[in-house]
């Protein structure tokens, strides 16, 4: 994953890619305009900023493609996102991915946080012999009842916040 | 004078015991949040905003302001310590005042900051109160073409004229108006963008899109630039008092700051990087041993922080008396307003005069209970800086995903706050600006509003904007400073210079 030094990336990847997701998200815009009924009486209706917004998109989109052309000889001595540390990446966006996961089986905030916890730590370098479980554990404790018993907000429940009271 | 004795009964609700110490926990917990690498106030503000869900509306924005002005403290703490700007508003106070540091100046380094930021910000809110009143008289008369109009101005000013390119800033800001679409249009009951999915109704929430973009956004970043090696931080050593050259180096900078933060600040001419920049050049100018400049001369930390602290005061002008954020902050400001149910402008003055005093007199609160626990504290503040990353990203992405839950119990909205992280590390990763994108998301509704009340009132006639002498003068500036950068490449590229 980890690419090497000679690793090149063309100067036009970006802005190419940019600009087409620019242009998808017009696209899309102007497609739900069309659904939206304008409206009645003087002015002008709901659809009309949509149709405003996605011309704006549009026109960003193009100039993104107008400047991937120009900078098509380019090359880029590797760009920001090659550069990039994939696993640990993997791991903070997995541990976000599961805690979603975990709160949808209804695990509750504690533990569903507890994962995030040691995955993130686990991204930076921690491993699970480390002390960031009991961290981790304790600090998503303390959120849970700083929170739901000072401050009264309600968090999701699972069964170690029942037994938290 | 009669705002100097609203003013005066401002500070005696603020000076009510409760209201005091809510201040005093949001400079600590602002202090706090804001002093760990790569947190700007901006983030500050967006996560310890469900902290103040609960309280009454007084004392929630008391706290809140504290909350800020702890942000903007702690960050510039961080930037003179480990080097690392929050953001782009403390790059000035980190060249001079790390090198401070490391010639074991950072107690010096750390009180003119501070003190510094207390004399900015006592002065722009007295000048805060003094210009607000005068606005909300000027915006009474505004129609909505004037108010279309100005944020015409802000979305030029935030996303083109100062940024680093043109289509970058233009492309963020897209993205926020489009954001902005999504949920159910409020004259006509709609559903726009929606793809019936319930949770997208209501529309994307501000807090959520800055958390998003701001918080797991900079964690993903960070973690994607992991390679083991912590940061280096330089140790407080050294007397933590100025001596007397450095209070006669700093009181003319403080003041020439605050003269150039906060007219850029109430101007809605988007955050304090601009002044902050020019108060170093300035600096640089004045002093009379420019050959210090670089190596850690203690103008170049006392003129910047102030013109920062004056800014941030300034663009509250605008956003109290019109409504109007001009800044990521500012937005989350305005954010925060609306959970407790308060629109501001001119009519907050008239409904809730007493909230409003209440907010300007504690800034002056604030900014005094920041010296008097802040800079005794450096110690316990500095500590929290040797947290290792591992915990300290951990810690955030809790407490992030905390503050998203509770402010909304659904995996969904979980779920939105993670696609937003995802985009804010690609924006990075790209160098594009995230602020504009959460200005658009915030002004864009708003502007869309007034646009439609103003053809509304007009029976369909696009001309109205045009034919108002204050609506036709701000869109003129606004196509202005659009266009003036554009015009400049080109006149650059013309006289054979290269981008």
């Amino acid at each position: 994953m980890t690419p090497s030094l000679q690793h090149k990336v063309p100067a036009w990847r970006a802005p190419l890619l940019v600009g087409a997701g620019l242009l998808a998200l017009a696209a899309l815009t102007l497609f739900d305009a069309w659904r939206v009924a304008s409206g009645v009486g003087p002015g002008v209706g709901p659809s009309a900023a949509m149709k405003l917004i996605a011309l704006l998109l549009a026109a960003l989109g193009v100039a993104h493609l107008v400047q991937a052309a120009r900078c098509a000889k380019r090359v880029l001595l590797r760009d920001a996102l090659d550069k990039s540390n994939y696993r640990s990446l993997a791991w903070v966006l997995g541990g976000l991915v599961a805690q979603i996961a975990a709160l949808a089986l209804g695990v509750g905030f504690i533990l569903s946080s507890f994962i995030l916890f040691i995955a993130t730590a686990r991204g930076f370098g921690r491993s699970l012999k480390s002390w960031g479980p009991v961290y981790g554990l304790l600090l998503s404790t303390l959120i849970y009842l700083f929170f739901t018993k000072a401050l009264s907000l309600s968090l999701p429940m699972g069964p170690l916040e029942q037994l938290l009271g | 004078m009669e705002s100097l004795s609203l003013l005066a009964d401002g500070i005696w609700i603020a000076m009510q015991p409760s209201n005091l110490l809510f201040a005093a926990i949001g400079v600590l917990l602002g202090t706090l949040v804001g002093i760990l690498p790569g947190i700007g106030p901006s983030l500050t503000v967006a996560l310890l905003l469900p902290v103040t869900f609960q309280l009454d509306p007084t004392g929630s924005i008391i706290m809140f302001a504290g909350i800020y002005f702890g942000g903007m403290y702690g960050s510039s703490t961080t930037a003179i310590l480990i080097n690392t700007p929050g953001e782009a508003a403390s790059i000035a106070t980190a060249i001079e005042g790390y090198k401070m540091a490391l010639s074991g100046r950072a107690g010096p380094a750390l009180a003119t900051a501070a003190i510094g930021s207390f004399v900015a910000g006592t002065i722009a809110t007295v000048c805060l109160a003094l210009l607000a009143p005068w606005i909300v008289e000027l915006a009474v008369q505004f129609g909505p073409w004037d108010y279309f109009a100005l944020m015409m101005v802000a979305f030029v000013t935030v996303s083109a004229t100062f940024g680093s390119s043109v289509l970058r800033g233009m492309t963020s800001l897209a993205l926020g108006l489009f954001l902005g679409l999504v949920g159910i249009d409020k004259l006509t009951g709609q559903a726009r963008l929606t793809f019936d999915a319930p949770t997208l109704m209501d529309g994307i929430s501000v807090t959520t899109l800055a958390v998003g973009l701001f918080a797991m956004g900079e964690a993903l970043y960070v973690a994607s630039r992991f390679c083991g090696i912590p940061d280096k931080i330089e140790k407080v050593r050294g007397s933590l008092w100025m001596s007397r050259a450095d209070w006669k180096a700093s009181w003319k900078p403080w003041l020439r700051g605050t003269l150039l933060g906060f007219p850029i600040g109430a101007l809605p001419a988007g955050g304090a990087e601009v002044p902050t920049l020019l108060s170093y050049t300035l600096e640089r100018k004045f002093s009379k041993n420019p050959e210090q400049f670089g190596k850690g001369a203690i103008e170049g930390v006392a003129g910047p922080e102030a013109a920062n602290n004056a800014s941030a005061t300034g663009t509250l002008v605008p956003l109290l008396a019109l409504g109007l954020p001009t800044s990521a902050t500012a937005a989350m400001m305005l954010a925060g307003f609306q959970q407790y149910g308060l629109t501001p402008g001119p009519l907050l003055f008239a409904t809730s005069p007493e909230m409003v005093w209440g907010l300007i007199a504690s800034f002056l609160i604030g900014n005094l209970m920041l010296l008097v626990l802040n800079l005794p504290l450096v110690g316990l503040w500095v500590k929290l800086l040797t947290i290792p990353q591992a915990w300290l990203y951990a810690g955030i992405l809790v407490f992030a995903a905390m503050g998203t839950l509770a402010s909304n119990p659904s995996t969904t909205e979980l779920a939105m706050l993670v696609v937003f992280g995802v985009v804010g590390y690609l924006m990075r990763c790209l160098d594009y600006p995230v602020a504009p994108m959460i200005v658009g998301l915030i002004l864009g509704p708003m502007a869309e509003n007034q646009f439609r009340r103003a053809l509304q009132v007009s029976m369909g006639d696009y001309w109205v904007f045009f034919k108002h002498p204050g609506s036709a003068s701000l869109l003129a500036i606004a196509a202005i400073a659009l266009l003036a950068p554009l015009m400049f490449k080109q006149l650059r590229r013309f006289r054979g210079g290269d981008e």
